[in-house]
């Protein structure tokens, strides 16, 4: 059974401005032991998506959509109390900022056992026993001493693998990342990776990983959705849609990923010319129209379609076809 | 954290310690202390005498000294008007002041807490709308008004409460609600920055993330960080109301530190506002250090290099 399956989600922001809308019916489908990438620019409603999943979207958000259900459950109507009682238990959550993640006033112990004696109950001890096991399985040394540090003592490297040994306290069914590594150095980030995956691997947990990143999603990612302006306009497996990427944004996101050897010292890296479209208007029409370099006259008129090809590769245009056949069916 | 409170503490006595030179200093330029001590009927000859009595002639520094040396031995010097010991008048004083004080700052923070973190919940709603209207109204009315507002209510109408005196629990009541509802605005707006601020960080985030409790998180994650600069303000709030409120304690008729300042004040009774002024800045120094060790226990981040 699929792990996390959502449909047409929908997120809008009540602005000053008006009613944003940052996620324009979305779908999402997570199997156990893969890899789900949310890949886009920044303020496409990646992140929004993965909020509103959890129940975590500020105030000021409203969402709605057809279908959101975890292990077959649905969640559409479940209260904050059922929520929260999934959170950090069934489904955890990493964050981008490791420096700030973690409460300043207090130590690794109380935070990660916290977690642990409110969803499992359990004594100090057993919730001590299985922090100093995460924390040296997510690569501390000295994991009980750590314990008693508080987070200020630790560099980001090791605040985000103490986040995600918080995250995995109470062995989550679904993981999702978002942007785990965009505040590391390169170095940490590749070991950060390594980790994640590893530990997926391990505990056979589904994960979201949400990045903007290419070179981490041809590493961790079995399934992308490439999402643009609040809508998925690709999806598919990581082969098909980074080998045969259909639809013209992820094309540009391709080109314009700089690639040693290829792109010689004299070529420019590939640009999208343009910018993103207002998020205020609701626009049934394909919103990387006045971008597009293959736009036809049907765009200015008509929705894109969904075209599909083998092995769940989707994309949403008028002028494409999908051309896939590396697609492994998942 | 040894180290870091013996640099406080010897930080605390160096300011007290200049404190100490400005009043006397202050004491001795600011007015004849021997015209003080004369009285209006005095002669010149007298006032002369008088000046060599008590060595007033000699260099300001050697009466520094000598005052110092006085002071070390727990010698506040005598009243010029009453002519007793200025440490048995503060003695006399002191507890009245303290007890109003106390129960000030308790009435102060029991209200403006819980107030500041509903606030805090529910920002730019009615709720906050309706906390800010009670900050304001604190900090606007004045506080000998409020006195009396409270005296005609709770001891001419209902005759619930003592209008005046300090003899029992009971009479301090109303003076603590009048004092306290003067330092609650602060503290209420205060803690709600704090909360605010807290509720939007990261590290809540990820207890949210982590499906903590939403009691746990308020008042355990939350309110230790949004505390931190409040503790401090209490600090100096609660040195404030030490000092003795003169308003306060002449309309609910209560002998304490304030009054007696008043009345030193407008007689020039020297030794009695030099020891009231030194006391209250210990007092200062004393509750900003407590406030400081306090703020690093409960923030493991003051206590290194400071």
């Amino acid at each position: 059974m699929t792990l996390l399956s959502v449909k047409n989600l929908r997120v809008n922001l009540r602005t000053d401005a008006g009613r944003l809308r940052a996620v324009r019916g979305v779908d999402i489908s997570v199997e156990r032991g893969q890899t789900l990438c949310l890949v886009g620019e920044s303020g496409c409603g990646k992140s929004m998506a993965a909020l509103a999943m959890l129940g975590l979207l500020p105030p000021s958000a409203e969402w709605s959509a057809d279908e959101m259900k975890l292990d077959g459950v649905s969640l559409l109507n479940a209260g904050q109390s059922t929520l929260s009682n999934i959170r950090g238990n069934r489904v955890s959550m990493i964050f981008q900022e490791p420096m700030t993640a973690l409460n300043p006033t207090f130590t690794i112990r109380d935070q990660l056992c916290g977690v642990y004696r409110r969803h499992k109950g359990g004594n100090r001890a057993q919730a001590r026993e299985r922090a100093i096991y995460l924390l040296e399985r997510v690569g501390i040394s000295n994991a009980r001493n750590r314990l008693d540090q508080y987070p200020h003592e630790l560099s980001g490297g090791l605040r985000q693998r103490v986040l995600i040994a918080m995250a995995l306290m109470c062995e989550p069914e679904l993981i999702i990342c978002d942007e785990p590594t965009t505040a590391l150095d390169v170095t940490t980030q590749a070991q950060i990776l390594v980790l994640l995956a590893e530990l997926r691997e391990e505990l056979g947990m589904g994960m979201i990983f949400i990045t903007h990143d290419l070179g981490v999603v041809s590493r961790i990612g079995d399934h992308i959705n490439v999402m643009y302006a609040g809508r998925v306009v690709e999806s598919g497996t990581r082969d098909a849609v980074l080998g045969c990427a259909s639809h013209p944004y992820t094309q540009g996101l391709l080109r314009s990923v700089p690639r040693p050897g290829v792109n010689g010292l004299q070529s420019r890296l590939g640009t999208i010319p343009g910018t993103v479209p207002s998020f205020y208007q609701a626009d049934p029409l394909c919103p990387f129209r006045g971008r597009c370099e293959r736009k036809l006259p049907i765009c200015a008129s008509q929705a894109p379609p969904v075209r599909s090809g083998a092995g769940h590769h989707s994309a949403l245009c008028h002028n494409t076809e999908i051309s896939s056949i590396a697609g492994n069916s998942a | 954290m040894l180290e870091f409170t013996l640099k406080r503490l010897g930080l605390g006595v160096l300011v007290i310690l200049i404190i100490s030179v400005i009043t006397f200093i202050l004491s001795h330029v600011a007015i004849d202390p021997a015209l003080g001590l004369s009285g209006d009927s005095a002669t010149a000859e007298d006032i002369e005498a008088i000046r060599q009595r008590y060595g007033f002639d000699r260099p300001l520094m050697l009466q520094y000294f000598d005052y110092m040396g006085r002071l070390l031995q727990g010698d506040l010097g005598q009243s010029y008007l009453s002519g007793r010991p200025v440490s048995e008048l503060l003695a006399e004083r002191f507890p009245d002041t303290a007890l109003l004080a106390v129960l000030s700052i308790g009435f102060a923070m029991i209200v403006a807490i819980p107030l500041g973190v509903i606030a805090a919940l529910k920002p730019n709603t009615l709720v906050d709308r309706a906390a800010l209207f009670i900050a304001v109204c604190g900090q606007a009315i004045p506080n000998f008004w409020a006195g009396l507002l409270l005296i005609l209510l709770f001891g001419i109408y209902l005759q619930w409460l003592p209008i005046s005196g300090s003899t029992s629990f009971v009479h301090f009541i109303m003076p603590a609600i009048a004092l306290g509802s003067y330092a609650m605005p602060a503290l209420m707006r205060l803690v709600r920055a704090g909360m605010v601020e807290v509720l939007r960080s990261d590290y809540i985030r990820t207890a949210r993330a982590m499906g903590v409790r939403r009691r746990t998180i308020l008042f355990k994650y939350g309110l230790r960080n949004a505390i931190l600069p409040v503790i401090s303000l209490i600090a100096v709030q609660f040195g404030f109301m030490l000092g003795g409120s003169i308003v306060i304690e002449s309309i609910f008729a209560i002998n304490g530190i304030g009054y007696l300042a008043w009345q030193s004040m407008s007689r020039a009774d020297m030794p009695v506002i030099q020891a009231i002024v030194l006391i209250i800045s210990m007092i200062y120094v004393v509750l900003t250090l407590a406030a400081d060790l306090l703020n690093s226990l409960m923030d493991p981040r003051i206590r290194i290099n400071r």
